[in-house]
């Protein structure tokens, strides 16, 4: 038999206050109408629900929740078109609305390895290897003006690329094409072009590289967040819409926190490959797991709060 | 509510998560009231390689060489390695006092937020509903 409690009907009192109030559905929420057939079925004797007055004791219970069926979501979701772009769309933008539907549904496949990939090139490329490089101008330059021997000379400029070597690892072949380090990172002799111009091109080859990986990072974060606007505004449910709310915005932040934690770190220590992948896996990996946790913890501990319409996402997200 | 109710720590972790956002925001205020002569006397060689200074100019980048210069403002002992301990005196002290709580805050919201947020989620792991 179900449990209940009695409830006095105020002044100003309606059945849909007095749920929003004792349950914190609206009349919007997807829940609403089970909470209001459980109470119709509780007050046999309301007739009407627009009808109450003040003074009528109702019965209130817990309203028995549906069963969430939770399907195993495929690796990766066939697109399927959502709710808001299945209305007068022309023949000739369905492609495009099936691209958008994709990456909608299809975002986080894209945004984890373009992360990682991104991060751990620009951790690789950061300014302590690339300076590497520019070292061996500098040592040069120390040995034509006679301040080092050569013996000295050949046995910097091999320790500083051996130490570059041993930071890009297997990276080495992507960034020098078939050649080696050692090959590529060389005065330059004869040809009419300066001593130091095959160190240049590739110190600005890489640079350009970190500032490609920078913007990408920037791109991937707009394309989680278009993503996820687009699955509130397609997602019929209040709930879900806070789900994804809560899940964006703790990855979005927490991942930039750490995005800020690591360039401290990474400012003075030239790092390897490895360490690179592990750091780009690692924030990815954290800021990832936060949204996770996040998007848990509100469904079992927050839920009776609508974040989506306090912050006013909902009307963005339409 | 009681603080051991996983509803408080929901309600801990949402504010942390908002601290973030404000922080965020907070770091990008600073960025662009941080001291002229501060970039213009430092942020040079020797004390940063010409890489680094080409990596940490403009967006978004530009935004962690004002953290880093933020850590050596508040905290001067940090900057010893490369040289930046005097960096502070070109400082007004309030940006200084600032600094030294924004980086504080860095620390302690990340790995506190990281934290409750693990914490609740290997309790509803372990204590299903």
């Amino acid at each position: 038999m179900d449990t209940y409690f009695e409830y006095h009907v105020k002044n100003g009192d309606s059945l849909s206050a007095i749920i929003f109030k004792m349950f914190g559905y609206a009349s919007s929420d997807s829940r609403y109408a089970g909470a209001l057939a459980h109470i119709m079925s509780l007050n046999p004797q309301i007739k009407d629900p627009n009808r109450i007055v003040a003074g009528d004791m109702l019965r209130l219970g817990v309203i028995p929740q549906a069963k969430r069926v939770v399907k195993p979501s495929p690796i990766i979701s066939p697109p399927k078109s959502p709710a808001f772009i299945t209305k007068n769309v022309a023949r000739e933008d369905l492609d495009n609305y099936w691209a958008l539907s994709w990456l909608e549904q299809n975002a986080n496949f894209l945004t984890i390895p373009g992360g990682i990939a991104a991060g751990a090139t620009g951790n690789l490329m950061s300014p302590g290897n690339i300076s590497l490089l520019k070292e061996v101008g500098d040592i040069y330059a120390e040995y034509k003006n006679g301040k080092i021997t050569k013996g000295q000379y050949d046995y910097r400029r091999a320790s500083v690329l051996n130490r570059f070597k041993r930071n890009v690892g297997p990276m080495e072949k992507v960034l020098f094409g078939n050649n080696t380090t050692h090959q590529s990172i060389r005065i330059a002799r004869g040809g009419g072009l300066p001593a130091t111009a095959h160190i240049a091109r590739h110190s600005g080859r890489l640079n350009n590289l970190a500032k490609v990986s920078k913007a990408g990072g920037v791109v991937l974060i707009g394309v989680g967040l278009t993503a996820s606007c687009m699955q509130i505004a397609s997602t019929a449910s209040s709930e879900e819409k806070n789900e994804i709310f809560v899940e964006t915005i703790a990855s979005t932040t927490t991942g930039l926190v750490a995005g800020l934690a690591i360039g401290v770190f990474l400012v003075s220590n030239p790092i390897g490959w490895g360490t690179a992948l592990v750091l780009a896996t690692g924030s990815a990996a954290v800021s990832y797991g936060m949204g996770k946790a996040a998007r848990v913890s509100y469904d079992r501990f927050g839920n009776k709060v609508d974040l989506v319409s306090g912050t006013g996402v909902g009307k963005i997200c339409q | 509510m009681s603080v051991m109710s996983g509803e408080f720590w929901f309600v801990v972790l949402m504010l942390l998560i908002a601290a973030e956002a404000v922080l965020i925001v907070t770091v990008l205020v600073m960025h662009f009231l941080m001291p002229r002569i501060v970039l213009e006397q430092y942020f040079k060689p020797p004390y940063f390689r010409a890489g680094e200074c080409e990596m940490f100019t403009g967006f978004p980048f530009a935004i962690m060489r004002t953290v880093m210069f933020m850590r050596v403002l508040g905290f001067p002992k940090s900057g010893q390695k490369r040289g930046l301990a005097e960096v502070y005196k070109l400082a007004p002290r309030w940006y200084r006092n600032i600094s030294k709580v924004i980086v504080f805050l860095i620390v302690f919201l990340l790995a506190s937020t990281l934290l409750v947020a693990l914490g609740l989620y290997l309790y509803t792991v372990i204590f299903p509903e």
